[in-house]
């Protein structure tokens, strides 16, 4: 008996060493070369030119991780202790704001240039571009149906034919709801919402799980209008004459993203070079003349084909009051989007 | 430790060491250097491939590099008129390409980034428009440091926005900036003429994708995917094996893959295989190692058997082996000894026997004198008394001593026997007369058991030598029955008895084998019963002072006919 056991021994080191040959295991850790590691929720157009050009600039390996702002918040939390990334480029102000504490406070060189309104004041976001919050519509898809602002989204020929994605997931989506309430509720946000809830009855139980559906679903012709942020829009109707960027007549809220430091940031230095380069008027001029973004620095201007900021009916948003607000907020616009489905329903 | 085992287990188990575990390393081997042999081809393929990628590209790169390097030959601002100038340039940058194993596209640009004058075979090379308004890109950074080439993969220069590698530099007029010379290498005839065997891709050095085989080596940040990126050299990921390395210059990374999935799948199938195969030989083997060791041991087990037959007594077993010549000896050797130590037990059992058949001859001889001489002092009165009487004591006498003397007989049924012994007690009643009784009672069952001839007749001379030293009369009883295959015969008198010290030592006497008393009579029946049947049988004498005498004797009962 003890000769088949040490048979069947062989046997199973021989099975095991080629279950181990089969998967090699690769744990890398390049913290301590000139790497740097990007979280980002921006496009690829955005990340692609920027990170290349970044990279030849310094010669600084750049690791992106692409997702929501709300996912990568989440994923900064669930490790306090070693940062998973270095930085966090994107994510608007109303959502930075809520989680600042998980930042570093560096203040970018370029700090002069920025306009009075984009001053890194908090000390943790060195403002990167700003972006208003624009109906995108699909003129084939729209017909006859006029857009100009909120109040015309809640035509009931509209009816299933908006883009709206979860406030919850996605920034741009969460603006809008900021930019809603105070549009519909003048200095008061709070008298907002019954907009809010006749604009999600016309959702027709549509919602959407990031802001990249908006803009496609849009483009592709599946939605007649999407609320999206500029760039999104922008990007679609500067190549598609049936795609067109409707600012609110109501209103419009600008506000900024930025790049933010995390604090235990492994790649602190490589970090920093980043928050300037991003900053510094070649990537500023970069993103207004080759993409649909605005510089937040004074000496930049945007594209001819936006239209120059104060052309447009700008509204301010109280960003302490709404980031103090944030869950409530999302929890109330929740509460009003199911109680839309379940009336549904019932019926 | 060392547990006594037996031959065929040790037989069996060597089978198993000497046989199965070699095989199950010998395959093990044979996938190993299976495994081994077959990566080590992918690996060289992958590497020689790898390296004449890494040198093509590397000698055309530096080729463009150093013709940018070179001192511009006219004004750049002489294109916009100089045809002459035109000319000049053209067939130098060409004669330049044409020479390279990758082909390449050239332009040269004026300050304000105007293309004055390119070569392509394909595309156009175009910049952006807001290209003066800032720094930005490869044009950017030549602009920024003039007295540098800037080599860089960059898909801003064309239309359709692909990855090229862009060699480049300002040329220097009195100091200032009066143009660029810029060729571009498009991924698509780099990917052409690098004639590749195997599926490749190159990069930057920091992973940004400039040509490859297969689109799935470039994700959606144009990049090398980072599983192809972890290690350099040649190392597994996912069902491919890579090969990565830097150029010599160290600005690109050549990536080369080999597919081991056919591998692992050969190898899976191969071991999976053995696994199947040596599953059937082990149950094969235990099988086969029973039967084999068994037939193996089969000679060794007759030894052993043949062995234990003497132990248990058996001398016949005569061993018979066909098998090897030192199992042939052994058995021989066996066979012989057998043969003799038979012969010497037959040798000793025939001298025992004659031994014995004197003894017991011997034995029967005991008339005692004085009985003989008492006998005949008694009839010498009896023929002047009674002659009759004196006439039929003489018969019994003779008869008596007639059948005391036959040599031929031993044992007689116990009717026979007692018609001599009473014979005997007849002649004791002539002597005695009236002081003398005796009583027979044998019932008939046992009358056909043999008993040895006149085994009784000692005992009862014994009763009247002893019995009659006190006493004036005295009876005698003789009885005998049969229980337990055992028959019992007693002679009980009602004399004197014996005295305890004196019982103590005939029973001493009884028990040993030889006599120097003179006890010879009881001796004897203890000693004739004991040749005859054994230990088991025998006398046993019952007496007590005054009370009288018991003498029984054990033996077995015997049916059959005197010869």
């Amino acid at each position: 008996m003890r000769r088949s056991c040490s048979v069947y021994a062989v046997i199973c080191t021989v099975f095991a060493v080629f279950c181990f040959c089969g998967c090699r295991a690769d744990h890398g850790k390049r913290h301590d070369d000139n790497t740097l590691i990007i979280a980002s929720p921006h496009p690829l157009v955005l990340i692609i030119p920027v990170i290349q050009n970044f990279e030849n600039e310094t010669g600084i390996d750049v690791r992106i991780v692409q997702g929501g702002t709300g996912e990568i918040i989440e994923n900064i939390l669930r490790y306090p202790d070693a940062a998973p990334y270095d930085l966090l480029w994107g994510g608007s102000y109303s959502s930075i704001l809520p989680v600042s504490s998980l930042f570093e406070t560096y203040i970018s060189i370029n700090e002069p240039f920025v306009q009075d309104a984009y001053k890194n004041t908090e000390g943790v976001m060195t403002r990167f571009s700003d972006i208003p919050s624009v109906i995108m519509i699909n003129k084939k898809r729209l017909g006859p149906i006029p857009v100009t602002g909120y109040t015309d989204l809640l035509d009931p020929r509209l009816n299933g034919a908006i883009a709206f994605a979860d406030p919850g997931k996605s920034s741009s989506s969460w603006e809008h709801l900021i930019n809603m309430l105070y549009a519909e509720g003048g200095s008061d946000p709070e008298k907002g919402w019954n907009y809010v809830e006749r604009f999600c009855q016309n959702l027709d139980g549509n919602l959407l799980d990031g802001s990249k559906d908006v803009y496609t679903g849009v483009a592709e012709g599946k939605f007649a209008a999407g609320l999206t942020f500029e760039e999104g829009g922008a990007n679609y109707a500067e190549n598609d004459r049936n795609i067109e960027l409707v600012y609110m007549k109501e209103g419009v809220v600008f506000t900024p993203d930025g790049a933010c430091l995390l604090k235990n940031a492994p790649h602190a230095v490589n970090a920093k070079r980043f928050i300037d380069y991003t900053s510094g008027a070649s990537v500023q001029n970069y993103i207004s003349k080759q993409l649909n973004r605005r510089s937040i620095r004074r000496d930049i201007y945007p594209k001819r084909m936006l239209p120059m900021k104060d052309r447009l009916p700008c509204i301010s948003a109280d960003y302490t009051y709404a980031a103090s607000h944030k869950e409530q907020w999302i929890q109330h616009f929740h509460d009003i989007f199911d109680s839309t489905v379940k009336g549904r329903k019932h019926e | 430790m060392n547990k006594p085992v037996h031959f065929k287990d040790e037989i069996r188990q060597s089978f198993f060491s000497y046989s199965l575990i070699p095989a199950v390393i010998f395959a093990v081997a044979v996938i190993t250097v299976t495994a081994g042999v077959w990566n080590w081809t992918l690996y060289k393929r992958a590497d020689s491939e790898n390296r004449k990628i890494s040198q093509s590209l590397n000698r055309a790169v530096n080729a463009y590099k150093n013709q940018v390097a070179q001192e511009f030959p006219v004004a750049v601002s002489s294109l916009h008129y100089d045809s002459e100038a035109v000319s000049l340039v053209y067939s130098m940058q060409k004669s330049c390409i044409l020479k390279q194993g990758i082909s390449a596209d050239f332009a040269v640009l004026s300050p304000s980034y105007e293309v004055l004058l390119q070569g392509s075979s394909g595309g156009v090379f175009c910049v952006p428009a807001w290209q003066d308004q800032f720094y930005w890109g490869a044009l950017g950074r030549m602009e920024s440091s003039p007295g540098k080439t800037i080599i860089e993969i960059s898909s801003d220069y064309n239309t359709e926005g692909l990855p090229e590698i862009v060699i480049g530099r300002a040329i220097l007029e009195n100091g200032n900036v009066g143009g660029y010379l810029i060729y571009t290498i498009s991924g698509d005839a780099a990917r052409k003429q690098l004639h590749t065997a195997i599926p490749f891709a190159v990069a930057d050095v920091r992973g940004v994708f400039f040509t490859g085989s297969d689109s799935r080596y470039e994700d959606q940040l144009e990049e090398i995917p980072l599983d192809y990126r972890r290690k350099t050299g040649y190392f597994f990921s996912g069902k491919e094996a890579v090969c990565r390395t830097a150029t010599p210059d160290g600005l690109f990374a050549v990536y080369t893959f080999s597919d081991t999935e056919q591998l692992q799948q050969t190898i899976l199938s191969i071991f999976f295989m053995i696994i199947a195969v040596l599953i059937l030989v082990i149950r094969g083997l235990f099988l086969s190692a029973e039967k084999i060791s068994e037939e193996k041991s089969e000679t060794i087990d007759k030894i052993v058997d043949a062995y234990k037959e003497v132990e248990k007594g058996n001398l016949d077993r005569h061993l018979s082996v066909d098998s090897n010549i030192e199992f042939q000896t052994i058995a021989d050797a066996y066979n012989e000894m057998l043969a003799n130590v038979k012969r010497l037990i037959e040798e000793n059992n025939r001298e025992t026997q004659e031994k014995y058949i004197a003894e017991l001859k011997q034995l029967e001889m005991q008339f005692n004198p004085h009985f003989l001489y008492n006998t005949l002092e008694n009839i010498k009165f009896l023929i002047k008394l009674d002659p009759d009487k004196a006439q039929k004591t003489i018969l019994c006498l003779s008869e008596l001593l007639r059948y005391s003397i036959n040599n031929e007989l031993t044992v007689m049924p116990v009717d026979e026997d007692i018609h001599y012994i009473e014979n005997y007690l007849y002649i004791l009643k002539m002597r005695f007369g009236s002081r003398f009784e005796y009583t027979i009672d044998i019932p008939v069952s046992v009358q056909k058991y043999l008993i040895p001839k006149l085994i009784l007749q000692p005992l009862i001379g014994n009763s009247v030598k002893y019995g009659f030293e006190s006493c004036e009369h005295m009876e005698i009883w003789i009885t005998a029955r049969a229980a337990g295959g055992k028959l019992w015969i007693t002679v009980k008198d009602n004399g004197s008895g014996i005295e305890k010290e004196h019982l103590k030592e005939i029973r001493q006497l009884l028990k040993s084998e030889s006599n120097e008393t003179r006890h010879i009579g009881l001796y004897n029946v203890q000693r004739r019963i004991q040749l005859m049947y054994g230990e088991m049988y025998g006398l046993k004498l019952e007496s007590s002072k005054g009370e009288g005498t018991a003498a029984k004797i054990v033996l077995p009962c015997v049916r059959g006919d005197i010869k």
